[in-house]
């Protein structure tokens, strides 16, 4: 683990600027900062965003849990639960397809000159978030803590290891990509 | 139990790069897009205007194969990992704003909101992440000759017409809801969609699932 670099809040800072901004040169030249590129996914008739967030899947993970088996790097693990995870989700996807665009591709989308992600989603965004903190403290142990599965990985889960769990991604992932491009997307 | 299967799993882990790389050489070789060209059978049907083509290298194709670009943001998260202990992650940081903002406006009252106080409203990590995002795609647009201003999407004229306060309205109410939705379960489709994906958990992969499902019959029931 690099904890020394990890507590220098000045180089924090500018590397996370440089990855962010390779994460956004990435998304926008891989077109998911396009609205028909993410309502084409949505209605399943173009593949492009499942394509990218697949393959980032199966190329980082082997590298993350090769990292994490060296003592290199640590998981960063969400809790979930059906009350947050699930529902929040199902309401996070009807806002993608309204919008066109999730929280990252619409911040792509203004760097690409997309006015409607600059002028309507990014401050509709915002808005949420404030009526999210509104909603807080009324979800907060009522809905968001029913069904809690915790904060558990897949091979921890089924008990296997990790390069286990790796191994069977990679070959349902594969085979979804031949799938697709066999069958024209 | 000299043969277990977690042994040979170590032994052969090597292979796994290398089946990906193979594959999807096979893959971008089957469907002839190649690695660094234009994504092109479903454009036309999608009603996206062809962009004229700007010679002169990788740099600046406007389009990169999908899995290379899988590929790349892949490679990043390791970076992310290894080198700021921080997964990519985007909405947490928008929140953090949005509670700056009404900080600003409403003053302590607002900074005093339970969430906020979770959250911890400073501008860190994620929150400079997040603004390299936009210069990012920006410099990318402007390599490539991909950038242009523009207020109304090719698929969104095409169903609900040319009328720009129309779609602004509709892009600020769909931005609230996904806000909301993306804090309710904790993540979007960069926390939970890339960095939960990758690191296997499980909350991730149910909230993907969940985007997609949310996000299809939504997009089904408008188009």
């Amino acid at each position: 683990m690099l904890k020394k670099l990890h507590e220098q809040k000045p180089v924090q800072l500018g590397l996370g600027l440089v990855m962010g901004i390779l994460f956004g040169f990435f998304l926008q030249r891989g077109q998911a900062t396009r609205y028909d590129i993410i309502l084409g996914q949505l209605l399943l008739r173009d593949f492009t965003v499942m394509k990218i967030m697949m393959t980032a899947a199966v190329v980082g993970m082997i590298g993350i849990y090769t990292m994490r088996r060296k003592g290199m790097v640590q998981l960063h693990p969400k809790e979930g639960a059906v009350g947050s995870t699930v529902v929040g989700s199902l309401i996070f996807g009807s806002g993608m397809a309204i919008l066109g665009y999730c929280p990252g591709t619409t911040l792509g989308a203004v760097g690409q000159g997309s006015m409607d992600a600059l002028a309507g989603g990014l401050p509709g965004m915002l808005a949420g978030a404030i009526i999210y903190s509104s909603l807080y403290p009324t979800l907060s142990g009522k809905i968001l803590q029913k069904g809690d599965f915790g904060k558990v990985t897949i091979p921890d889960y089924l008990k296997v290891t990790p390069l286990v769990a790796i191994g069977g991604f990679y070959m349902a992932i594969i085979t979804v990509f031949f799938v697709l491009e066999i069958s024209g997307f | 139990m000299n043969f277990s299967s977690a042994k040979v799993f170590k032994r052969l882990a090597w292979l796994l790069p290398v089946v990906l790389i193979l594959a999807i050489t096979a893959i971008s070789a089957y469907s002839q897009t190649g690695v660094v060209t234009t994504v092109g059978t479903n454009n036309d049907q999608l009603g996206v205007k062809p962009l004229t083509e700007t010679g002169g290298g990788f740099l600046y194709s406007r389009v990169w194969s999908p899995y290379l670009v899988g590929i790349c943001i892949g490679i990043l998260s390791w970076l992310t990992f290894l080198l700021s202990d921080h997964p990519i992650g985007v909405s947490s940081a928008v929140a953090r704003t949005g509670g700056m903002l009404e900080t600003a406006v409403r003053g302590q009252k607002a900074k005093e909101k339970a969430y906020y106080q979770k959250l911890g409203l400073n501008i860190g990590w994620e929150w400079v992440f997040v603004v390299g995002i936009v210069i990012g795609a920006f410099l990318s647009a402007k390599l490539s000759g991909d950038f242009h201003i523009h207020w109304i999407p090719a698929m969104w004229e095409q169903r609900f017409g040319a009328n720009i306060p129309v779609r602004l309205g509709a892009a600020f109410i769909g931005g609230a809801i996904l806000m909301i939705g993306a804090r309710w379960a904790g993540g979007c489709t960069s926390g939970h969609g890339i960095s939960g994906a990758l690191q296997l958990v499980i909350s991730s992969w149910v909230a993907l699932i969940s985007f997609f499902i949310g996000g299809a019959i939504t997009a089904f029931l408008i188009y």
